[in-house]
């Protein structure tokens, strides 16, 4: 009998101890995602930056970024362009690789702007055009 | 020691995360989970540096990282490390999910996949599961890593796969 509370009490206050981190972990993620609409909106303009001084390596780098940053947080559409940008600026055909990669600028920028956040949104539209066009220029949709 | 008994806080993390923000975000949730150490770096290349100069139990890692991915990292570690360094459990992080995706990470011996967007629930589970109920490990000649299997099914025929060595049994 003692025994088995003794089991009892180990269990239970492991239960106890993983309930405490899980809700520590809890905070810090939601105290984090309270603030990330203003992190994207800054990665963004660094992004942009870098596409217009044709800093493909430097671009590759944020927009990677905000694909990993982005699916945590909730902005499914905003990551999957990210993806998209990505891949174009991997391109070796430059000229294509201008133009695709303004249209994708411009759909993230409109995504941050409208707080277009997930794909069941506008940006999932937005994001599913893109995507086809890219797809038309040869670039794929998903990492590699 | 019962399952119950176990904690992180002697545990030892190491993890790859080529973004600032992402890797802040993970340390500081590791750190609510009370784990001993943590490590962090960028890269592969980083990776192995630190697995290679320090102990290290556990290792939670993004898919897509800036030069060699998280896949990458997988294969050469089971692949071309010896034990006990080899074993070393891996956590891998992605967005994505398809199943090609998920055969990918299975094949190269990453113990437990965690999609983002995470939640610590899934996380702390994921690395309990990697570092305190692991699975059988697997040498054989062309798969290096935890058992695929998670599910003991009785057969009723001879276990046909073969290890590289003839006196480990599998």
């Amino acid at each position: 009998m003692q025994a088995r509370e003794a089991t009892l009490h180990i269990v239970m206050t492991a239960n106890q101890n993983k309930e405490k981190a899980i809700n520590r972990a809890k905070k810090v993620i939601e105290s984090t995602e309270a603030d990330y609409d203003k992190v994207l909106a800054n990665t963004l303009a660094e992004l942009d930056d870098a596409v217009r001084a044709n800093n493909f390596e430097t671009a590759t780098r944020v927009a990677q970024n905000i694909a990993g940053e982005a699916s945590q947080f909730g902005w499914a559409a905003a990551a999957d362009v990210a993806v998209t940008l990505r891949n174009i600026l991997e391109s070796p055909e430059l000229e294509m690789r201008n133009q695709a990669s303004e249209l994708a600028l411009s759909s993230l920028r409109l995504i941050v702007s409208k707080k277009w956040k997930d794909e069941s949104s506008n940006g999932g539209v937005l994001m599913q055009s893109l995507q086809r066009m890219a797809a038309k220029l040869g670039v794929s949709e998903t990492p590699h | 020691m019962s399952e119950h008994q176990h904690s992180f806080n002697s545990s030892t993390i190491l993890i790859i995360e080529d973004s600032e923000l992402m890797r802040s975000l993970i340390g500081k949730v590791l750190r609510a989970f009370d784990f001993g150490k943590i490590e962090s770096v960028e890269d592969v290349a980083s990776a192995f540096a630190v697995l290679e100069r320090a102990k290290t139990d556990i290792v939670l890692t993004d898919w897509l990282l800036e030069g060699p991915s998280g896949l990458d990292f997988a294969s050469k570690l089971r692949r071309n490390y010896e034990d006990p360094l080899r074993r070393t459990p891996i956590v891998m992080c992605t967005a994505y999910t398809d199943l090609a995706r998920i055969f990918a990470a299975r094949d190269a011996g990453v113990n437990e996949i965690l999609t983002k967007p995470f939640s610590p629930q899934r996380m702390y589970d994921a690395l309990f599961n990697a570092l305190f109920r692991p699975r059988r490990f697997i040498e054989s000649a062309d798969f290096v890593g935890p058992d695929r299997r998670r599910k003991q099914v009785p057969i009723d025929f001879p276990d046909r796969r073969t290890s590289i060595d003839p006196s480990v049994a599998i």
